[in-house]
């Protein structure tokens, strides 16, 4: 009799718990998500880029460019990266030449969340380091922020000919 | 209770972990950058003239001549040193006398590429049946870089009495094209 007794204890919980959790799982489909909080997106303001290097001792700068954030939810912590490769020349791929980014905030949005968490980072193909990236985070809301590209040949003897090309990618992660 | 709960969590981890995977976005934007070719080659000054000593019929050998080559073409440079006549004298020109270069590396070459002495010694024969009134030295690199040469000028004497006197001259060009 108690072993009946605590087996009809023991069913009525695990009995809610999986109701609770149906309930809960048809709720959450039901609802229109992208509606409610629509995706954050990032791009780039400007077109492609292009420069070319007459003093190769100093390095090649681009003229910053602007890229949008747009963070719809004013509550989601939300994380910018903006990664970039080193130059790699179109005819040699075994040539490279390092890059760096810069990064600042252009505007911090309207409750002034976005800050630069990372504000320089560059490759540096002879130790290994293929991959530079800048960081920016906010609570959440729009902002935009400004990138600067360098092409550094000046710190390499002897720079290729050619066209050489890298891109920017920038990433947005809103966690909630 | 506690299970309930805990299908709570379980429910709320995928759903929060959908919407992470979701709401990573992307853009990118291309940066090209051209380097223009850089290639080039320096003559030393113009050496001093020498002098025939009277009677020797030994070659007279000009101080090694110091050549500068760079170039960033990404297959390297071909460079050539060449004389397109012997030594004719200024005032008779059916005077001649050959002429004799020599190439060889001067110092370390800084860059990646390596340098390699193509043809190392050539002369002039004004005097063959078919007669060669040029002479070619050549080296060649396989990628960027910068490199010196030293390069020497031999004025060749047969027979001293056969050498009429006066100043006799050639001249020395040196040419760099890049790699294909």
């Amino acid at each position: 009799m108690d072993a009946t007794s605590t087996t009809h204890r023991g069913g009525s919980p695990r009995s809610l718990g999986i109701m609770g959790a149906a309930v809960l799982f048809l709720y959450v489909s039901s609802v229109d998500w992208s509606a409610a909080a629509p995706p954050p997106s990032i791009h780039a303001s400007g077109k492609p880029q292009s420069l070319q290097v007459l003093d190769t001792f100093q390095p090649g700068i681009f003229p910053e460019q602007s890229w949008k954030i747009v963070a719809p939810n004013p509550f989601g912590p939300t994380v910018a990266i903006w990664t970039v490769t080193p130059f790699t020349n179109l005819k040699d791929p075994k040539s490279f030449v390092d890059s760096q980014l810069n990064l600042r905030t252009v505007s911090h949005g309207n409750s002034g969340g976005w800050q630069v968490f990372v504000p320089q980072a560059r490759t540096t193909v002879t130790r290994g380091m293929n991959t530079a990236s800048v960081v920016a985070a906010s609570q959440g809301g729009h902002g935009e922020v400004g990138i600067t590209v360098s092409f550094l040949g000046h710190e390499q003897p002897f720079v290729s000919d050619g066209a050489y090309e890298t891109t920017v990618v920038g990433t947005i992660t809103e966690a909630f | 209770m506690k299970k309930f709960l805990w299908s709570l969590v379980g429910v709320s981890a995928v759903l929060v972990g959908a919407q992470v995977a979701h709401s990573a976005l992307t853009g990118t934007q291309t940066f090209s950058v051209v380097v223009p070719s850089n290639i080039s080659i320096t003559a030393p000054a113009s050496p001093t003239p020498m002098t025939l000593p009277d009677g020797s019929d030994a070659t007279l050998p000009f101080p090694a001549q110091t050549w500068s080559v760079k170039g960033n073409s990404r297959n390297g440079v071909a460079v050539t040193f060449a004389v397109s006549q012997p030594f004719v004298n200024a005032s008779d020109t059916s005077y001649k006398r050959d002429a004799r270069l020599s190439l060889s590396a001067a110092g370390t070459p800084t860059g990646p590429g390596v340098w390699t002495i193509g043809t190392a010694t050539d002369a002039t024969n004004y005097a063959a049946s078919t007669p060669d009134n040029d002479a070619t030295v050549s080296a060649s690199s396989n990628r960027t870089g910068q490199a010196s040469f030293n390069l020497g000028v031999e004025f060749l004497t047969v027979e001293n009495d056969e050498v009429a006197e006066g100043t006799y001259s050639t001249v020395v060009t040196g040419t760099v094209s890049a790699n294909p």
